[in-house]
């Protein structure tokens, strides 16, 4: 709750233009959301997901200067809404924060770019039922952010429960105004 | 002796300041390599005023079995661990204007505790240009299991 503290259209900083373009997003998002729509749920969760995506959004006005702590809130909304994205399967909400050049290792030591891990995620053989950051530290080097944390998730794959505890560093970089995860790698921790 | 000589050489060189301080060089994608090549060389000959000049200050990493490490553990380790092969390959820079990823293969050979180990891994590391020089900012390896 006190990362959406930090956002919001109280902010001083957001311009008339920066509120119009949020709002194109929506819309557009919504629209092409239509096409597709399927069940009451999946709305809602489309929902909560834009949700998220806005609180973690840009500014968008290149002209403010944003506080460290404000830019941490963002990066720390879009690790939860990543979350939320991969355990829904919703792969337009990951292709928002994912560079398209994204490297990923999974846990086993699989490298795949974004395309093979928007694959992954969406696979029918497996259902997260949940998954949780834990710890998570966000370090600035200038315009690139890494994130250190725990990532905590258990479901069914292939018809089987898991539970994986990873240990995982995301860097984030700077584009146009917004944050993008252009690598992400995993190990798993003992229990 | 000449290991660390020669290291240090690559270091200088894959860091040189023959331009802006701002702006990393055209070549940014092979000197990344050169400086991951000459870690790997610091690291097999414990040169750890190499690694010292290739790790940044807030360098974080993480190992094969998960543990999270500052650059300050991560140097401990390596002078407690003694390794007799350590050979990176199938590396790829990925570079975004001051900052570049580098993904690749690493095996490590060697004596811990007392015990004989080998290890082949997945790694990522974070670099940064600043300051006129790259430094590596972050880094994580994860066991290959297939």
């Amino acid at each position: 709750m006190g990362v959406r503290g930090q956002r919001g259209d109280s902010d001083p900083a957001l311009t008339t233009r920066g509120r119009c373009l949020r709002w194109i997003v929506i819309v557009v998002y919504f629209s092409q959301g239509a096409r597709e729509r399927k069940k009451g749920r999946d709305e809602m969760w489309k929902l909560f997901s834009v949700f998220l995506l806005m609180l973690a959004a840009p500014r968008l006005n290149a002209q403010s200067i944003a506080q460290p702590n404000a830019e941490q809130a963002r990066i720390l909304s879009l690790e939860n809404a990543w979350n939320q994205a991969a355990q829904q399967k919703d792969a337009a909400a990951l292709k928002m924060f994912l560079a398209p050049e994204m490297v990923y290792v999974e846990y086993d030591g699989t490298l795949m770019d974004r395309a093979a891990y928007l694959a992954s995620v969406q696979s029918p053989s497996l259902q997260a039922e949940r998954i949780v950051n834990e710890s998570m530290h966000v370090h600035f080097f200038g315009p690139v952010a890494v994130v250190d944390g725990v990532w905590r998730e258990h479901g069914v794959k292939n018809g089987k429960p898991y539970a994986l505890r990873e240990r995982f560093t995301d860097t984030w970089v700077r584009r146009s105004e917004s944050w993008v995860c252009v690598a992400s790698q995993l190990t798993l921790m003992p229990h | 002796m000449r290991t660390k000589v020669l290291v240090l050489a690559v270091v200088g060189l894959a860091s040189l300041r023959g331009w802006s301080q701002d702006a990393p060089d055209p070549q940014a994608a092979s000197r990344i390599i050169a400086l991951e090549n000459a870690w790997s060389q610091a690291a097999a000959g414990k040169d750890l005023r190499a690694l010292d000049t290739l790790l940044d200050g807030g360098f974080v990493y993480v190992d094969f079995d998960g543990r999270l490490m500052t650059k300050a553990e991560v140097l401990a380790d390596v002078k407690a661990v003694h390794v007799q092969q350590f050979v990176t390959e199938g590396m790829t820079a990925h570079v975004y204007g001051n900052a570049a990823i580098v993904t690749g293969m690493v095996k490590m050979k060697g004596v811990e505790n007392g015990k004989p180990f080998l290890r082949r891994g997945r790694f990522t590391d974070t670099w940064i240009y600043r300051s006129g020089a790259w430094a590596c900012v972050a880094s994580e390896a994860t066991p290959i299991l297939h």
